[in-house]
Order: structure tokens, then C-alpha cells, then sequence
């Protein structure tokens, strides 16, 4: 039956009660199975670009997971569709609406983001608590410097006091204008050093904050799209697949549903979503399944516990950008 | 396994569950929602229940890969199935054409036979 509230609906009530109005339903119920999706049909890229376009004029976070994003999908092979994917896709995307998939697609790519930005900021964070450390560094050297400073100079004093007692005035000017040169050098001593201390804090502080950022960035982008490919497949055949195999079977009514030529148009239609569905399975069992498997499964099995472990401490050092050695003397204290 | 600071520009790495290992590495990567929720409950049960969970969804993945194609290779078959008799649809008309007029052709033969 159609439904009453639409144009095809509407001229099937019209016709009910004339002759062949049984085939002219058939034909009337499939134009509206192709028509229900093909509501706001548009390309799925301009779509899914334009909102991910207003979501990071925003600002934010969003921004620059859309950047990355954008970066990874362009350049890791699971961006590159084989040509016979990209032109299945093609003639089905002028057929069917993509709208709704393009906003569950943006939603939960804004939403991986946000995430990824908090990851971000925790790595940041942690690698300004390092900066926090060279800062306390330098300001306990400054404690040093000051400490020495008054010592040398208690000593000095100390010294001249002695020397009243025992010398003539004219002997302790000449030994005050030599302690003067003598602490005047040994300040210019401390002070240099302060300030090697102070600078190696600031290069190092720099240098760690810089490739935090670098690193968190390559890696987030690469596993936002894995990420998005394996939560969005029920959704991509459920909004998009599902869609095109109503259509298929909206063109077969229309053309008579039990002739074999309607059979044939079904049939050849239906390759469509059920080669895509395919593709996507391999895709998803080949970029999220395995990987994910590969680091979770892997552990008790291929390596040992040590070899891991050490792998991880490594991967945390780079990643916090700390010296190589400390790794190197724990893992061969513990051999 | 190792528990990892950062200490004085240089790391330290003290002893650490394994599983906290997995939780920092696998879990650190942006997973989807799906093996987020089987890596956490994979961490929560024993050694052999981890195995045997690795195994299970291995498997899942290796024949999911294996009958990735099946679906459209059974719509394929159907589809071949059903040229013969479209193309006898389609042709049947020529074919009563094609009979009617040869009777034709026959019959005037006959007829302007001497």
C-alpha cells in the first residue's frame, strides 16, 4: 500500500476502482520506495565537508582533529578506495540520500576529536609538569647561588675582622680591594653557570613540548579514521546500504516485480550494496580488527612479558621525551 | 612489567601489572567503542579466559574475512539465474514474430505455387 499523505498516494486513491489499478499501485509503491531515499541526495563528501567545515569554524579542539583528519584520510591507505569501490560508490551516491549517514559520520568523528583533544591536553599537561620540573631545577640552583654568595661573603667579612685586629690600616686596604676582585670573580663564576643551567631548562622544556605535539598529532589522526571506520559500519549499512536495497526493490516493483526482467534489475541492483557491504567488511576486519588484535592479543602470545614491557617503556619515553639510557640500565639491571 | 616516569630528564621504569601494559597502549590508541568494551573486559578475566577470547574473535575476524564476498557472490549466481529467462521474455516476441511470418512466407508460397 502506499501511503496516503504522499503525491504517489494520492494519485493511487485517485485511481482506486479503476481498471488495472492493481498494476499501477505496483508501479505507483516502487516510485515511492525510490523516492524516500532519494531525499536531499547529494554527494557524501560534499555533505560530511560542508558540517565538518561549520563544525571547525567553531573553533576548539575540533579544529584541529578536523585537520588531522583531513591529513590522514588523504594519505594512509585506507583513505585510497580501490577505483571499482570508488565508482560503485559514485553512481550509488546519486541515488541515495547520504544525509543522515553524514551527520552520524560528523557526529562521531567530532566527538573522537574532542576526545583526542583531551588526550592531547594530557599529554600536554604532562610534559608541562616536566617543564615544572627544569623550572624547579633552575630555581634550586638560583637557592645555590644565593647560599654560596653569602657565604663567601660571611667568610670575607670574617676574614677582614681577623685582619683588623692583627694588620695595619694600610695593609687591609690592600687585602680588601683583593677579596673585592676575588668575590667579584667567583660571582661572575656562579652567575654563568646559573645561566647554562637556566637556558639547558629552556631548550629541553621547548624541545619536549614540541614533539609531544608532533607525536600526539601523527598518531590521533591515523587512529581516528580506524576508529571511525569500526564504530560507523552498522551504521554505513543500516542508513546508506539498507537504503539502496529498498530502491532496488522499488525499481523491480516498478517494473513488474514477477517478470524476469524485473527479476534481473533486482538482482544486478543488489550487487551494488552487497559488493560495498563486502569491501567494507574486508576493510574493517583488515584496519580495525587485526590491528586492535595484534596489540591486545599479541602480549601472552608471540612476546614475552619482559620484551613487551620494554617496548612500552621505550614507547613512553619517546613520547615523553625522555633520555634513552634509563630504559637500556633498568631492562639490563632486571637481565 | 614496568611502570614508566619520567624522572630527572631521563626514564625510570619500575614493575608494572601486565595488563596495565594493554590498558596503557591499546587502550591509549583511539579504539573503536566495540573492542574498547571487549579489551576492558579481556583485561578483567584470567589468563586462560584471555586467550580464549583472543582465539574466539580471531576466528570471528578470519571467517568474517573468508565470507566477506559470499552475499554478493550468491546475489551473483541469482543474477545468472535469471538471464536465461529474461532473455527468453525478451525474445519470445521476436520468436512468435518470427514463426507467424515464416507461416506466412509458407503458406504464400503455397498458394502461388502453379
Amino acid at each position: 500500500m502506499t501511503s496516503p499523505g504522499t503525491p504517489t498516494g494520492k494519485l493511487s486513491e485517485l485511481l482506486r476502482g479503476a481498471s488495472g489499478h492493481a498494476v499501477i499501485e505496483g508501479v505507483l509503491i516502487g516510485t515511492q520506495k525510490v523516492l524516500e531515499h532519494m531525499e536531499g541526495v547529494a554527494d557524501f563528501e560534499s555533505h560530511a565537508l560542508a558540517m565538518f567545515m561549520r563544525a571547525a569554524a567553531f573553533g576548539g579542539p575540533a579544529k584541529e582533529g578536523a585537520a588531522e583528519l583531513a591529513a590522514a584520510a588523504t594519505t594512509s591507505p585506507t583513505g585510497e578506495l580501490p577505483e571499482s569501490v570508488s565508482s560503485l560508490r559514485q553512481m550509488f551516491v546519486t541515488l541515495t540520500s547520504t544525509t543522515n549517514l553524514s551527520f552520524k559520520c560528523v557526529r562521531k568523528a567530532l566527538m573522537k576529536m574532542v576526545k583526542a583533544a583531551a588526550k592531547k591536553a594530557a599529554e600536554a599537561a604532562r610534559a608541562a609538569s616536566a617543564k615544572g620540573f627544569y623550572k624547579a631545577q633552575a630555581a634550586s640552583a638560583q637557592r645555590a647561588y644565593d647560599q654560596a654568595v653569602k657565604k663567601f661573603a660571611d667568610m670575607a667579612e670574617e676574614r677582614a675582622k681577623k685582619k683588623i685586629a692583627t694588620k695595619a690600616r694600610k695593609d687591609l686596604l690592600k687585602e680588601e680591594a683583593l677579596e673585592k676582585a676575588a668575590e667579584n670573580a667567583q660571582k661572575k663564576t656562579l652567575s654563568d653557570a646559573l645561566e647554562r643551567v637556566q637556558n639547558r631548562a629552556i631548550d629541553a622544556a621547548s624541545k619536549e613540548a614540541v614533539g609531544v605535539s608532533r607525536r600526539a598529532g601523527s598518531i590521533v589522526g591515523l587512529g581516528l579514521l580506524q576508529s571511525l571506520v569500526g564504530d560507523l559500519q552498522h551504521d554505513v549499512v543500516a542508513l546508506w546500504l539498507d537504503a539502496m536495497r529498498t530502491q532496488c526493490d522499488g525499481l523491480a516493483q516498478v517494473i513488474g516485480s514477477t517478470n524476469p526482467v524485473a527479476q534481473l534489475v533486482k538482482q544486478a541492483c543488489l550487487l551494488g550494496p552487497e559488493g560495498l557491504e563486502g569491501m567494507l567488511a574486508v576493510l574493517v576486519v583488515l584496519v580495525v580488527d587485526y590491528p586492535a588484535m595484534d596489540c591486545v592479543c599479541k602480549l601472552p602470545e608471540g612476546q614475552t612479558v619482559r620484551a613487551r614491557s620494554r617496548l612500552a617503556c621505550m614507547q613512553t619515553r619517546s613520547r615523553l621525551g625522555c633520555s634513552r639510557r634509563a630504559c637500556m640500565h633498568t631492562a639490563a639491571a632486571r637481565v | 612489567m614496568q611502570h614508566r616516569v619520567c624522572v630527572s630528564g631521563e626514564l625510570t621504569c619500575t614493575e608494572q601489572d601486565s595488563n596495565d601494559v594493554i590498558r596503557e597502549i591499546c587502550l591509549d590508541g583511539m579504539l573503536p567503542v566495540d573492542y574498547e568494551a571487549w579489551t576492558k573486559r579481556l583485561i578483567r578475566s584470567d589468563a586462560d579466559g584471555q586467550q580464549s577470547m583472543c582465539f574466539q574473535s580471531m576466528d570471528t575476524a578470519n571467517q568474517r574475512l573468508l565470507t566477506a564476498f559470499d552475499r554478493f557472490q550468491s546475489r551473483l549466481f541469482k543474477a545468472t539465474q535469471v538471464v536465461e529467462s529474461t532473455l527468453d521474455y525478451l525474445t519470445a516476441a521476436f520468436k512468435v514474430a518470427g514463426a507467424s511470418a515464416l507461416l506466412a512466407c509458407l503458406c504464400a508460397r503455397v498458394c502461388c505455387c502453379p
